[in-house]
């Protein structure tokens, strides 16, 4: 369970990206979270995983207060959390496979890590990653010459071969077309039924939030101005956590439809 | 014409139809151009050559060139031993200098948050050391570490780890951050981020600055046996001494064909790696 109590972030040059936050996430949810550029999205996801420190109040995962970890427990408690990023963030000089196994290094000795010695099982397990997201045959591959969605999903893959309880997504389909968003979208959905991974997606695409989640926390400007099932999330609701009226670039589909 | 012509040197102000006016940034250019060429001027007028002297000491050139060629063929016995010398020198010299480089130049690097003042220590030491001649250094080495090949490959891996050292931080630091970012969240720490994120992004750089560390040294190894630093210099040196110019050819000859098959080499190779 991730659980937020009072939490504060309050960036250096004093900008508060969180305020307020208060939050319980039970293990094998699927939440996305909505709101406006700079409302704190970003912000939010990472401090479940310290990549961003928290000014005041606890973030709390499986009963570990995160505020207190550093160094080598910080980075075993990491191995439980997935990250998948917007622009993928994948070696592009190198293969598919050695991307998916980076995920498995934090596990390795100085040695195997210094010569790349991974043991057969690191090798399967992440083949079996990339088979979960339908692109086994792409392993051999250097990652920079897959399309976009093709490189979501060795991130994806890749944060898979980490077997995490809980994957973080920072936009994840913000940088693919309507189509291979599905695709992606999917993917994540079927992680979160069928490994009850949590998964929490910062996303733009309000309709891709309403069509794949559980539950829409809505954010702006630093606050939760809306927590609730997927189901309750009206137009009034949208409004009320966009402050204006959406346009079509916040619905994919009806671009997707249009065009 | 001539308005907008003298217009370079200073900056107009426009006004626009409606009023408003906006005034164009100062370019300092045209300036710089003439500060140039103005101290390039000086600079002729201080280095005056004398073309008398020099068209008497020409001729003495062309004398020797003249003895050099044909070379001594028979000459090339001698020079196997301290030819396979410059060579073992360059290429033990460039190993160990880019073995010692490479971990270091992702340890000077200002992106993955080493400690700044060690980091800024590191690179002041190695820049002093990098305006050092490799000759300075070789001569200050066969003294105190005695005559021979010893002190020419360790004055080449210095010269090679100063040198590598700086070309891989500077290619470190443009480096995408991004995949080290994935891998540090991860749970992976600074260093198997470093080897898996960030080392593949310079692989090639790496190979490629090594190459060209490897034709730079064959070269500057040919002459440290001028200050007793072991190799092919020792032979120049002497054969010129004794004014034993066919011999001195046949040195050259050596050198000349060492070089070229090296560079060509090394210039295919370097560009396989820069577009791999
Ligand atoms: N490193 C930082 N230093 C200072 N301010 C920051 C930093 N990172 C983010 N901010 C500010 O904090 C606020 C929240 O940023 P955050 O990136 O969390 O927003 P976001 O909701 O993810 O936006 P987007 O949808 O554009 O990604 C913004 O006002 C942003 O400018
Ligand atoms: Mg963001």
């Amino acid at each position: 369970m991730i659980k937020f109590d009072h939490v504060d972030k309050v960036y250096a040059n004093g900008t508060k990206a969180l305020d307020d936050i208060n939050l319980e996430i039970e293990q094998g949810e699927f939440v996305a979270i909505i709101g406006l550029s700079g409302a704190g999205k970003s912000t939010l996801i990472r401090t479940i995983n310290k990549m961003i420190d928290v000014t005041s109040g606890t973030v709390t995962v499986n009963g570990i207060d995160v505020s207190t970890l550093k160094g080598k427990a910080l980075r075993e408690f990491r191995r439980k959390i997935g990250m998948v990023f917007q622009s993928f963030n994948l070696v592009s000089k190198t293969t598919v496979i050695n991307n998916v196994l980076t995920a498995r290094v934090a596990d390795m000795n100085f040695f195997r890590t210094l010569f790349g010695l991974f043991s057969k099982e690191d090798k399967i397990f992440a083949l079996e990653a990339l088979d979960k997201v339908g692109i086994l045959d792409k392993a051999y591959i250097r990652a920079d010459q897959l399309s976009g969605g093709q490189q979501q999903r060795v991130a994806l893959a890749r944060t898979l071969a980490q077997n995490p309880e809980i994957i973080l997504a920072d936009e994840p389909v913000a940088a693919l077309d309507p189509v291979m968003a599905d695709v992606v979208m999917t993917d994540f959905k079927r992680i979160n039924k069928d490994m009850n991974i949590t998964v929490l997606i910062n996303i733009h695409h309000v309709d891709l939030a309403l069509q794949y989640a559980d539950r829409v926390i809505g954010i702006q400007a630093g606050q939760i101005v809306y927590d609730g099932p997927t189901s309750k999330v009206t137009n009034d609701v949208l409004k009320h956590i966009y402050g204006r009226e959406l346009t079509d670039d916040d619905l994919m589909k009806e671009n997707k439809n249009a065009g | 014409m001539l308005d907008d012509l003298l217009h370079i040197f200073y900056p107009r102000t426009y006004t626009l139809g409606n009023g408003k006016q906006v005034k164009e940034k100062f370019n300092p250019a045209p300036y710089i151009v003439i500060a140039v060429v103005l101290i390039s001027l000086y600079f002729m007028n201080i280095c005056k050559v004398d073309w008398h002297k020099f068209s008497k000491n020409i001729a003495n050139f062309f004398t020797m060139l003249d003895q050099m060629f044909p070379p001594r063929w028979e000459f090339w016995r001698e020079l196997k031993k301290p030819m396979i010398d410059t060579m073992a020198m360059s290429l033990l010299g460039t190993a160990f200098g880019s073995i010692l480089a490479l971990p270091t130049s992702f340890y000077v690097s200002n992106n993955f948050h080493f400690n700044k003042t060690y980091l800024g220590l590191h690179r002041g030491i190695i820049a002093i050391f990098r305006t050092i001649p490799t000759l300075v250094i070789a001569k200050l080495l066969s003294t105190t570490l005695g005559v021979g090949t010893l002190a020419g490959t360790l004055a080449i891996t210095i010269f090679t780890y100063t040198i590598a050292v700086k070309m891989m931080y500077e290619q470190i630091e443009t480096i995408d951050m991004k995949p080290y970012e994935a891998m540090e969240s991860t749970g992976a720490n600074r260093m198997q981020s470093i080897i898996y994120s960030a080392f593949p992004q310079v692989r090639g750089y790496f190979w490629s600055t090594v190459l060209y560390c490897f034709e730079t040294n064959v070269r500057s190894a040919a002459i440290l046996g001028y200050v007793g630093a072991g190799g092919i210099g020792v032979q120049i040196n002497t054969q010129l001494n004794w004014r034993k110019y066919e011999n001195a050819g046949m040195i050259v000859l050596v050198l000349v064909i060492t070089v070229v098959v090296i560079e060509s080499i090394s210039r295919e190779i370097r560009k396989k790696l820069v577009q791999g």
